[in-house]
């Protein structure tokens, strides 16, 4: 229901349905985890529009998540700026550290682990992003370290 | 694949009045402003190479194969996309537009495996084709090709998907929802991982329409059912019509070593270009059901056995001399909308000449019983019927679709009017019980039951502006019609707002009238208030038109060649002298001048032990006719019941003859379609068994009674018919030309007085109203042959509103029980929530739900109770 | 010392309030607008000072604003494009997250020159700290009324709706960036149609670029001469570059249009970190060529740059040193493209596949004869035949890299390794 009355407001802002098949996504994502095929068919029935409509959306755009992801999803650009300033160690070292692969999931669904393209802060490279939160800029092993620890804490909380 | 100019593609229209000059490969010339590169080149017979391009599609230019060299501009330019400018010069042999062509190609071999050898699409691949034309012969690219999946996945039981070869032209998603406006197909994920699909990869839910499948240039979509039977070069191929509606879509039927392979349409010809629906796709099968019948049977000792023609002829001689000798009232006879023009018109020649009977009737599934009907459909057909292409009719500024499920019954004629209206942007307003995907290109769109018709088209025509004036004029449309129809229920208010409006404004308008108003008692007020309404239009100074939607390919041959109890071919009165003294030379016997029976009064006389033969020549009335149970004693009560038909059907287990009939696809003849279009059937191969083509059957049963029925070949009835036939005359059995031929009105007259307008709407009942009509993936007994759209669609269903569903407690797959005052039934709850409140639907066609026993001749809607089974 | 235009405000810490803003002198040009200015002063403004869009295209603004239709009873559409994806560029963000009601003013000036009441601002999702000062910026411009109904009693409307991107690249190219605003696939539309004619829902639109709007309310509060009196004429104002890469002082630079870029890198920047020299510059994201050493004394502007066949673009400037195999640049740059295509049409597709397969076997010493050659006809069918500019830049950057440093590309294949790692 919440839902609902969450997506019909968004849609507000919207001349037709099928505008608000993005934030729609968002919202529902925020509130489930991922989106699931029932989640889309839920989606599509709110809006009214045909279900292939939202399918296509779901898997077009990179943020958008069909399978579950980890509770702490660690996005570490490999783009050029912060590839040259060593992202790939930085990336082996998370992949070290979570002992994950790039793209894979802790078993415990903790943390999910992707390289990402350019996230649009090359001056503090290399940088990383965890979910929606602010930039970790200017990362060393010792940084990410922290970070993780940080992470593991409240994971435990 | 070049595809046609001008022709039913051709969807949008030129601004035609403004020309430019473009010189191509050195030839200049004058075309109107706004035509694409490619549609002149096409024109001019220069090839360009295209895979995303289609005729009747928005231009997508993704492929990059059409580009060439526009003198000019500083990068190649795609021309299916890039309109002629006015001194364009362009260039499409060039070396460079030669090795784009070639890199491109290069570029989509990369990743395209080379499944050649085990592709159905193999020797009619346009990848191939290109490649042999255009391409390189050498691929360089030596690198992992990607891989989607390792199976080819069964998108749905006809559609089976391989998406390592697609080469992503977006054709089939673009057919799916500009054409087909189903919306099952999309585009998943981004860059090499794209890839086309339906919901969580499955089309389940689609309309299985298989469009996608016919525009797919490679192997990536196949047909399931076709899937590894054949290649091209093996195949045989036969045009002819599909047997299903009225839309009369060319069908392009394969047959390899004798077995039906597949079937398919061709983009050149036909008002369906290369479009079909499941049914024409898929439903021909039934062709080779299960239930065909053998040979010849007659009911010896209650039992009925195989026996020689030779015998059944015999015992129909015996049996029916006496019938003879009495004369019109003990006989009658029921022909199927199915059955071609030949056959139609030996049948009613047969009914009178041997059987001496006007006692013939051709519509079964309708009320429109009364007579009165059958003038004001001679008004319609007369003046109003457009007999040109339905591409033409839809160019109207305004379009009424009255009593017509589209979506359902007439797929295709839905995609054609769905193009129309997104491209021209003409108005579009439908009336109609049931909802259909056309509600969402309509300007207003409104539910009501059938009964109500006559009731709308009089506050429709009260809200034109000017109308008024013109009632004096045009009989019955006097003073009373301002009384009629002064506060229509608020539900009509919007729509007839709307509509009014629009149709005041309109100078060209088109009615399109479908089966379900012809099933209701209230039939012939509205067929009535349809011919009133076009007489005010036209006094308005606006061009009306109408067509009918029929659900059957040949409703409009059995009605014109005498398919009716009281007109002769070309709808004139059995009681007209001069009338049948025509036929009477020509057939050079006396003509019984009383007006005949319709099936109805058929019945009943059995019931009351007066009929004393009964022949049903196709059609299943114990299936389709409503009062179900009447209708199955009376058959038991005919003296003789003859049944004809190619299947073994309720109504032949109840017969004293049943004759093995061929089908569409076993015999020559002619279908007329809505409109009014004689088109070619062509046999794909002999008579299955020991059946015969329809019309040697009824010269069989005419010699077996002592008379020569005349030459039956398809020709040469065609032939009789045309000079004897008003609205064939002209026509030939062998000019009808690939595309058909159009019949003409067979008068100028406007089918005499109007009716009354009504005053008030038709009482309601209070609880439910069912309905029913084809559906999607059935028509008829004839689907139900078919072993795939009987996979397709199993097993009747009751369809309702999710709010009525609720307030009774019931939920979506439930068991129920559906009653009338007559009779019940049981089926699964289906639940639709774009269905309108107070109304069920349940499909015509199951055998055994046995529906026609819920439903009462004479009243439709059918008043049920939905109950939990 | 160059005065800050555009960094003014956002280089200072929590200045992006809007009570710092106005007393910082925002939103007087908005008044001055609304209460003296018609839509098409404005527009005569902005053409008269010759601003071009910072997106990439270098579009001069003014003449974007004129083609909508004056006659058309369609609503029209401002959009901002703040999906800022280009690698190496974060300039808009800067922006986005010092000043947001610089940003806003100006596309509320924009929208009153085209006449739209409703506009929507295209922000990438990841950009969080953004959407966040933005939605509080928009909440307190409402409050003040420089937003909504009847604008400072002018009469005025306008609604700005911020539409969310979902991680997608290609979004920033103006007509996917429609198609995303619609519910669709971001895929690039076919032009003709412009969307000045036929864009947003099929109605007149306008998209602007952040900075680009972000420089409007400066025009206007400070003329268009002085505006054109910054840098070169053809291409003036103050100009955001986004430093990256082997650069002592990576950051956001606001200099005039018209820098050297060697000045820029060297003496701004910090020049080469330390044991190093410069090899190449990428100039403008990575979709530009990239300038060997020996070119840097190019000036930074649209016409220089277009002449030397690179381009400004997004002023995304990386530096790439000595110890960078251009190998391996080239194959992060192809990486990245061939991640971000959107898959409609054939070149960028399965062209960018290819390369990409090419360059990861190159940089992991598995290169074979007839690569370099392949790469060779892949940039030459790729480039001019993509239905966007996404293929295009690729093939171009790929191209440029091949050409201005073949002899490592030679090396990888004929060592069958990698020389720098």
């Amino acid at each position: 229901m919440a839902l609902k009355n969450s997506i019909e407001e968004a849609a507000k802002r919207y001349p037709n349905p099928r505008s608000a098949i993005m934030p729609a996504l968002f919202l529902a994502q925020k509130e489930h985890g991922f989106l699931s095929g029932d989640l889309l068919k839920e989606v599509a029935g709110i809006l009214d529009v045909p279900e292939i409509w939202v399918y296509e959306v779901s898997t077009f755009y990179g943020m958008f998540h069909t399978e579950p992801v980890g509770k702490f999803h660690i996005k570490i650009c490999t783009n050029l700026s912060c590839q040259l300033l060593e992202a790939e160690s930085l990336l082996a070292h998370l992949e070290k550290s979570l002992m994950i692969e790039t793209g894979g999931t802790t078993p415990d669904g903790m943390f999910t682990l992707s390289s990402v393209e350019c996230l649009g802060a090359c001056e503090g490279a290399p940088m990383m992003q965890v979910n929606g939160g602010y930039f970790h800029m200017n990362l060393t092993t010792a940084r990410i370290d922290e970070i993780l620890e940080g992470l593991h804490k409240e994971a435990a909380e | 694949m070049p595809v046609p100019l001008g022709g039913p593609l051709k969807w949008k229209t030129d601004s035609a009045n403004i020309m430019a000059k473009i010189t191509i490969d050195g030839n200049t010339h004058d075309v109107a402003d706004g035509t694409l590169i490619l549609e002149v080149a096409l024109e001019q017979g220069i090839d360009i190479p295209t895979f995303c391009y289609m005729a009747r599609l928005e231009p997508l230019a993704s492929c990059r194969m059409c580009l060439v060299e526009i003198e000019g501009q500083g990068k190649l330019q795609p021309s299916c996309a890039t309109p002629v400018a006015d001194g364009m010069v362009v260039r499409t042999d060039t070396s460079l537009v030669a090795d784009t062509r070639q890199s491109m190609l290069e570029l989509l071999l990369a990743n395209h495996p080379l499944d050649c050898p085990v592709c159905d699409k193999s020797g009619e691949c346009e990848l191939q084709d290109q490649v042999f034309e255009y391409g390189a012969g050498e691929a360089r690219f030596h690198d992992q090709k990607r891989v989607f999946y390792s199976k080819d996945i069964d998108l749905n039981p006809v559609i089976i998907f391989n998406a390592q070869r697609c080469i992503q032209c977006q054709r089939c998603v673009r057919i799916c929802e500009e054409v087909v406006g189903a919306v099952a197909l999309g585009t998943a994920e981004k860059g090499m991982d794209t890839k086309v699909t339906g919901f969580e990869n499955s089309l389940a839910g689609c309309d299985h329409c298989g469009n996608c499948i016919e525009v797919c240039p490679v192997g990536a979509l196949m047909s399931t059912p076709y899937r590894y039977k054949a290649r091209p070069w093996d195949n045989k191929e036969t045009d002819t019509i599909c047997p299903y509606c009225g839309t009369g879509c060319h069908l392009s039927i394969s047959v390899r070593d004798g077995q039906l392979s597949r079937v398919r349409s061709k983009y050149e010809t036909g008002v369906n270009g290369e479009t079909l629906c499941v049914k024409g796709r898929f439903g021909i099968d039934f062709i080779d059901g299960d239930n065909r019948l053998r040979t010849p049977l007659v009911r010896k000792e209650g039992a009925l056995v195989g026996v020689s023609w030779e015998e059944a002829a015999a015992f129909i001689a015996d049996r029916a001399e006496g019938a003879v000798e009495k004369g019109g009232l003990g006989a009658g006879g029921l022909a199927s909308p199915r059955l071609n023009n030949e056959s139609l018109y030996l049948f009613q020649k047969l009914m009178r000449t041997a059987f001496r009977t006007n006692s013939i009737d051709s519509s079964s599934r309708f009320s429109a019983a009364d007579p009165k009907a059958y003038q004001s459909l001679e008004g319609l057909f007369g003046g109003l019927y457009a007999r040109r292409s339905l591409h033409q009719v839809l160019e109207a500024d305004c379009i009424l679709i009255l009593g017509a499920t589209v979506t359902d019954e007439t797929p295709v004629t839905e995609y054609m009017v769905r193009g129309a209206v997104r491209s021209r942007g003409n108005k579009l307003f439908i009336a109609s019980a049931r909802p259909s995907r056309l509600d969402s290109e309509a300007i207003s769109s409104l539910r009501f039951v059938p009964g109500a018709e006559a009731y709308l088209l009089s506050a429709l025509l009260n809200g034109i502006e000017g109308a008024g004036k013109t009632f004096a004029n045009i009989g019955a449309l006097k003073k009373s019609l301002r009384k009629a129809a002064k506060t229509p229920p608020p539900e009509f208010g919007e729509f007839l707002e709307k509509a009014g409006t629009a149709l005041g404004a309109a100078s060209t308008v088109t009615l399109l009238i479908g089966a379900d108003l012809l099933r209701s008692p209230g039939a012939a007020a509205a067929l009535s208030m349809a011919r009133g309404l076009g007489r005010v239009l036209e006094a308005l100074g606006k061009r009306a038109e109408v067509q009918f939607l029929f659900d059957r390919p040949n409703q409009m041959g059995a009605w014109e060649l005498g398919g009716l109890p009281g007109l002769l071919p070309g709808w004139r009165p059995v009681g007209d002298a001069a009338a049948r003294a025509t036929f009477e030379e020509a057939w050079g016997t006396s003509l019984p001048a009383d007006y005949g029976a319709d099936f109805r009064r058929m019945l009943e006389r059995s019931e009351a032990g007066g009929l004393d033969v009964l022949y049903v020549a196709g059609g299943d009335p114990l299936l389709s006719y409503p009062d179900g149970n009447l209708v199955e004693s009376a058959l038991i009560k005919t003296g003789l019941l003859i049944v004809q038909d190619a299947f073994m059907t309720g109504t032949a287990h109840l017969a004293d003859v049943v004759l093995p009939a061929a089908t569409f696809a076993e015999e020559a003849g002619t279908f007329t379609n809505n409109e009014g279009k004689v088109q070619e059937l062509r046999p794909i191969r002999r008579p299955a068994f020991e059946s015969k083509p329809n019309a040697e059957i009824f010269a069989l049963v005419a010699e077996a009674l002592g008379r020569d029925l005349g030459p039956v070949s398809a020709d040469a009835v065609f032939d009789e018919i045309a000079r004897l036939v008003p609205s064939y005359r002209g026509l030939s059995s062998n000019g009808l030309g690939d595309d058909g031929s159009y019949s003409r009105p067979f008068a100028e007259g406007n089918g005499g007085d109007l009716d009354d307008p009504p005053l008030a709407l038709p009482r309601r009942t209070k609880g439910l109203e069912l309905v029913t009509g084809d559906s999607m993936f059935h028509s008829g007994y004839l689907s139900g042959n078919s072993q795939i759209l009987g996979e397709l669609s199993a097993e009747a269903y009751v369809e309702m509103n999710p709010d009525d569903a609720a307030g009774l407690e019931l939920a979506d797959g439930a068991g129920v029980v559906v009653r009338s005052s007559q009779g019940e039934m049981e089926a699964r709850l289906k639940l639709n929530k774009r269905f309108p409140g107070g109304v069920v639907y349940v499909p015509e066609n199951f055998a055994d739900a046995r529906l026609n026993r819920l439903l009462k001749h004479g009243e439709y809607p059918c008043p049920v109770e939905v109950l939990r089974g | 010392m160059f005065e800050k235009v555009l960094l003014k405000n956002a280089e200072k810490p929590d200045v992006h309030g809007i009570e710092a803003y106005e007393a910082a002198g925002g939103y007087q040009a908005l008044a001055k607008v609304v209460r003296e200015f018609s839509p098409d002063d404005l527009i005569q403004l902005v053409k008269d000072s010759n601003l071009k869009g910072r997106g990439g295209a270098g579009f001069p603004t003014g003449v974007k604003w004129g083609f909508v239709p004056k006659d058309s009873d369609k609503p029209k559409y401002l959009c901002c494009n703040a999906d800022e994806s280009e690698p190496g560029t974060f300039k808009d963000r800067v922006i986005m997250e010092g000043d947001p009601h610089m940003m806003l003013e100006g596309m509320a000036l924009a929208s009153y020159a085209i006449g739209a009441e409703v506009a929507y601002l295209y922000i990438r999702g990841e950009y969080v700290l953004c959407i966040e000062r933005l939605e509080t910026a928009l909440d307190e411009a409402y409050g003040k009324g420089y937003l909504g109904r009847d604008i400072l009693g002018s009469g005025f409307n306008l609604d700005i709706h911020m539409h969310v991107g979902a991680g997608a690249y290609i979004c920033g190219e103006e007509t996917a960036m429609l198609e995303s605003i619609e519910g669709r696939r971001g895929e690039p539309k076919l032009k003709p149609p412009f969307p000045a004619v036929a864009g947003l829902y099929e109605c007149p639109t306008v998209i602007n670029n952040v900075e680009t709007l972000a420089c409007v309310p400066h025009i206007v509060t400070r003329g268009a001469e002085w505006f054109r009196g910054i840098g070169p004429e053809k291409s003036p104002g103050p100009k955001l570059y986004c430093l990256s890469g082997h650069v002592q002082k990576p950051g956001v630079y606001e200099l005039p249009m018209g820098i050297s870029l060697r000045e820029l890198v060297d003496d701004h920047a910090g020049g080469a970190r330390p044991g190093h020299k410069i090899k190449a510059v990428i100039p403008g994201g990575v979709s530009a060529p990239m300038i060997p050493e020996s070119g840097l004394d190019v000036s930074m502007d649209f016409e220089s740059l277009t002449a030397i066949d690179t381009m400004l673009g997004s002023a995304g400037v990386i530096v790439l040193d000595d110890g960078d195999c251009i190998v391996r640049v080239a194959k992060n740059i192809n990486e990245f493209f061939h991640e971000e295509s959107c898959g409609k049409c054939t070149p960028c597709r399965e062209g960018l596949d290819w390369t990409d397969k090419i360059l990861h076997r190159l940089e992991a010493g598995e290169g074979r004869q007839g690569d370099l050659e392949q790469l060779d006809f892949l940039c030459g069918s790729i480039f001019g035949n993509s239905f966007c500019a996404l293929g295009d830049g690729a093939a171009w950057a790929l191209k440029a890299a091949i050409t201005q440093f073949r002899d490592e590309f030679v090396q990888h294949v004929e060592e069958g390794r990698c020389p720098y790692h």
